[in-house]
């Protein structure tokens, strides 16, 4: 990957030969489409995770960080105003490969506040709260003094007030609107959520009844989804109970006995290139006690992307998938 | 009685030496500070930062546009100047602590002092507890070293050093591991980053405030720390012989450990925990002057403010458009330097 | 009076941890002579040293020096009347001999300046003193036992005492470095310098110093001249054994036989014989 070969030479180079470089070489700056035509529905002040955050225009320089959000964007046709991404968890959905492709890489991983702020953009999009911190891409306050706004997905929202009260379809289209409200796409984001609405009500979900763990990662001790968040909303959707649906965390840490004494039907595998479902499934079998579960002995096991995994755009075409597969393993 | 002059056989340890050092450091230092301010990942050239620089000091030169004066004077000078700092006080509190316990693997943070630290900024940043980060991690820092002097007995008015040293190793794997506790049980998935960037120490979003405290602190501390070199050459020997050098042993050791206690509680509570630096940066320049702490403990601030700020620089512009916290790097730089000086102490 | 112009302690009492370390502990000690402290183990011989150094202070009692009382000197003045050299202590620094010697001009230094030309020569005439100035690059790890002594004798010299006070010199050398290191004190004694040595072996006592002070538990039991001090009842006292005085039957030096077993008949079984053949007493050319 490019980002990375870029940052195996930097890190040989000496930070004076980085100053000379930079130094004589020029900037260069992506280029931004004129802003829409329509300008109406602004000022847009939203309360975004406890910041209030104001617009006066459409943001026209955007950078975003993590995958939702760059998936949203390209959803909400976005790509020509994006000035760079960072922090991708995995490859674009192949519809909008297209529209990815030119976009220019920050880094792999979370960018430094400089890195970003070389590019000049009006808005920041994060998709964890996290991104936003003086160690990363730059504290909220700070960026803002400069004259850039700052956005994160407000399903990552860390303070329990902001955290959905559950994660459910209606509250990401919501989300989606209001994410169209600041971008300035009120028409688009409409016409979006009326696809996913569409999309989601085609879906019959699984009738067997079955018990789900969602596993993400974590070999000692599983990081797994639990009531609150995507995965939840994703395996009610498909017709699934998550054996730890009670706890009332997005994501909870749960010890190996439990989800034994539990027996779930079927495990949901989280698949990132650092952690893929097959390096889980070996684990699972490997371990002569989760090697006793229901669901490994019959190998019944589902895949969600990781990006898909995340509140996204992603979650519907997640549920229709997770349908998918266990018909197929009902099927065996 | 003879009557020729024998010199003394010049050694490495000259006052021409240490004077030659003490200069070249302060330069470099000077010089450091100068070139780490143009180096970063935005692309401005040199000349465009000195001369938004020079437009702030009122001295000629022109500001640059809102978000590139932004980088050169809101990021970059401000972390630059925390950076050296904090690399001079941790540097002089270590060369201080290993004079006064006698111990060569001591380091600012024997006391218990950073991860009482750690433990009051993990409460901030996980339990979102309502105070300012520095604040909280300063009680942290002043609350373990209070129990590591009672545990140490010092209610019987006795220094003891390598009691003290045994308290305080108590106390920050108790620290350690209530830290440890409060992250496992209340953190979300992606707060641990925050929170391991705290604990590697890390520089990044210093501001000018930071740059106040630190160097404030080590201004009223670190100055006048600087100067008791005399005071801690008379303990080569031990208490008794300080004693019966003139030395106010207890006075001593307490004004010592309280003012280096404190003055690393200040700069920890806007650093982190960086490692290394107080505890290798001492020996190396032992290994030019020799150990007369009246060198030693200025050449070493110098030395510790000369290596953060490069340490600082590599962190956030040797790795692409990401940033590694600073502590990293001190680690990464640190440990074969450790093992180098321990094989050449071993041959000489 | 003689006396008073040398060293003075009147009913001086120390607690160190829960036991009295001296008690009610009054002794002199003539200046310009070489003093001996003995008593067994743990009879007060180091407090006494430290007591006099400012190391320790003192519960109770006053100790004075040349009609000054030391406690009302401030550390500094006292360290530079002062000089203790301690038995046997060790550094991890990695100083030189040079680097040693010149310590001992701490008390007269500020804080601010560095030592001056004056410092360097009296800290190089002190290693000369001790016949040391080969050693001065020497790194001081390396020296032997009795160099690193002599080494640590020029320091408290260099601090200009006119009372040198050291501790069990002899413990850890070897015979010939022994009476190498009596002869020195005794030299700075007759140059004039007040010293007082505290002294396990008797013999020594016997043969080197100008007035002996006996010590028990904590108070002193006899102070004057050796040979009216170190008498056989004073010794069985202190040690319980039994000590016999010989003549040396050529040179006529006095020396000690002990033994366990008192003298009744015939020869007794003696265990050791300690003291140096050469009553160094009187002036010493070495």
């Amino acid at each position: 990957m490019p980002a990375a070969a870029h940052r195996r030479r930097a890190l040989v180079a000496l930070p004076l030969v980085l100053t000379c470089v930079a130094g004589c070489g020029g900037t260069t700056r992506s280029t931004a489409s004129a802003p829409p035509a329509a300008t109406s529905g602004y000022p847009v002040t939203v309360d975004n995770c406890g910041t209030s955050v104001t617009l006066h225009a459409p943001p026209t320089r955007i950078v975003t960080i993590k995958s939702s959000t760059l998936e949203l964007a390209l959803a909400l046709g976005l790509q020509h105003r994006i000035v760079g991404t960072a922090f991708r968890d995995g490859p674009v959905p192949a519809r909008w490969a297209r529209a990815a492709a030119g976009l220019r890489v920050i880094s792999d991983g979370v960018p430094g506040e400089e890195a970003v702020l070389k590019l000049r953009p009006d808005l920041v999009f994060a998709g964890w709260e996290s991104n936003l911190t003086a160690q990363s891409a730059g504290d909220r306050s700070g960026l803002a003094k400069l004259g850039v706004q700052t956005y994160v997905a407000p399903s990552a929202c860390e303070e329990p007030q902001y955290q959905p009260h559950p994660m459910t379809f209606e509250v990401l289209w919501k989300q989606i609107e209001e994410a169209g409200r600041v971008f300035g796409v009120p028409g688009r984001a409409e016409a979006l959520v009326a696809r996913q609405r569409r999309a989601l009500a085609s879906v019959t979900p699984s009738t067997s009844g079955d018990t789900a763990l969602w596993y993400s990662s974590g070999s000692k001790t599983p990081f797994v989804g639990a009531g609150i968040g995507a995965p939840n909303m994703i395996m009610k959707a498909a017709g699934l109970k998550n054996i730890a649906g009670n706890v009332p965390k997005t994501w909870t840490s749960m010890g190996w006995e439990s989800i034994i004494a539990k027996d779930p039907d079927v495990i949901v595998l989280v698949d990132a290139s650092w952690n893929t479902a097959q390096s889980k499934i070996r684990r699972l079998e490997d371990n002569p006690a989760t090697a006793r579960m229901t669901a490994v002995r019959r190998h019944r096991f589902v895949t969600v992307a990781f990006p898909a995994s995340e509140a996204g755009v992603r979650n519907v075409a997640a549920v229709r998938s997770v349908v998918q597969q266990l018909r197929t393993l009902d099927e065996r | 009685m003879t009557t020729a002059r024998l010199a003394v056989t010049p050694s490495r340890r000259t006052d021409l030496v240490v004077i030659s050092v003490a200069v070249s450091l302060t330069a470099l230092l000077v010089v450091s500070i100068g070139l780490a301010v143009t180096v970063g990942t935005s692309g401005l050239t040199v000349g465009q930062v000195w001369s938004d620089i020079c437009a702030h000091l009122g001295v000629g030169g022109s500001r640059l546009d809102r978000i590139d004066d932004g980088i050169v004077w809101q990021l970059r000078a401000p972390r630059v100047l925390t950076a050296a700092a904090v690399g001079a006080g941790l540097s002089l509190c270590g060369a201080l602590l290993q004079a006064l316990t006698r111990n060569p693997l001591a380091d600012p943070y024997l006391l218990g002092i950073s991860s009482g630290a750690s433990l009051g900024a993990v409460g901030v940043l996980v339990l979102q507890v309502a105070v300012a980060l520095p604040v909280a991690a300063f009680a942290g820092g002043a609350v373990s070293l209070a129990a590591t002097l009672l545990i140490a007995g010092t209610a019987t008015r006795r220094l003891d050093p390598s009691r003290i040293i045994l308290a305080g190793v108590a106390v920050s794997a108790c620290c350690g591991a209530a830290t440890s506790v409060v992250i496992f049980c209340s953190s979300n998935g992606d707060n641990y980053r925050e929170i391991l960037d705290w604990l590697l120490g890390s520089v990044a979003g210093s501001t000018w405030h930071s740059v106040a405290i630190t160097s404030g602190a080590l201004a009223a501390l670190g100055v006048p720390l600087m100067f008791t070199g005399r005071t801690l050459d008379a303990f080569t020997f031990g208490e008794t012989a300080a004693a019966s050098l003139g030395v106010h042993v207890a006075r001593t050791r307490w004004v010592l450990l309280g003012a280096s206690a404190l003055l690393t509680s200040a700069l920890v509570a806007y650093s982190g925990s960086i490692g290394f630096v107080g505890l290798v940066l001492p020996h190396a320049v032992r290994l030019l002057i020799g150990p007369a702490n009246r060198a030693l403990l200025p050449l070493s601030a110098l030395l510790g403010a000369v290596f953060l700020v490069w340490a600082d620089t590599v962190a956030r512009s040797a790795f692409g458009a990401q940033e590694l916290p600073v502590g990293v790097v001190t680690a990464l730089i640190g440990t074969p330097a450790f093992a180098a000086l321990l094989l050449r102490s071993k041959t000489s | 009076m003689r006396a008073a112009l040398g060293l003075e302690l009147a009913d001086v009492s120390v607690r160190v941890g829960r036991a009295h370390a001296v008690r009610e502990l009054t002794m002199s000690a003539p200046p310009a002579a070489l003093t001996a402290v003995v008593g067994a183990n743990g009879a007060g011989k180091s407090t006494v040293l430290r007591l006099l150094a400012g190391a320790l202070r003192p519960d109770h009692g006053t100790l004075s020096f040349g009609g000054t009382d030391l406690s009302s000197l401030s550390r500094r003045a006292r360290a530079r009347l002062v000089a203790l050299l301690e038995q046997q202590t060790t550094t991890d620094q990695d100083v030189t001999a040079a680097e040693v010697v010149a310590l001992g001009r701490i008390p007269h230094l500020s804080a601010w300046s560095g030592p001056g030309a004056d410092d360097r020569r009296i800290a190089h005439d002190a290693l000369d003193r001790v016949g040391a100035t080969h050693l001065a690059a020497r790194s001081f790890g390396t020296l032997s036992g009795g160099e690193q002594q002599r080494v640590r004798l020029a320091a408290s010299l260099a601090q200009e005492p006119k009372l040198l006070l050291v501790d069990e010199p002899t413990n850890h050398l070897d015979i010939g470095a022994q009476l190498d290191a009596l002869a020195l004190l005794r030299e700075l004694a007759d140059s004039g310098l007040t010293v007082l040595t505290a002294l396990h072996d008797l013999g020594h006592a016997l043969s080197h110093a100008d007035h002996v002070v006996a010590l028990d538990s904590g108070r002193t039991v006899a102070q004057g001249r050796p040979e009216d001090v170190l008498t056989p009842a004073l010794i069985h006292r202190l040690y319980g054994v039994h000590a016999e005085v010989m003549t040396h039957p050529v040179t006529g030096v006095a020396a000690f036989a002990f033994s366990r077993l008192p003298v009744v008949t015939g020869q007794p079984e003696p265990v050791g014989v300690s003291g140096s053949l050469d009553r160094g007493r009187a002036r010493h050319t070495s």
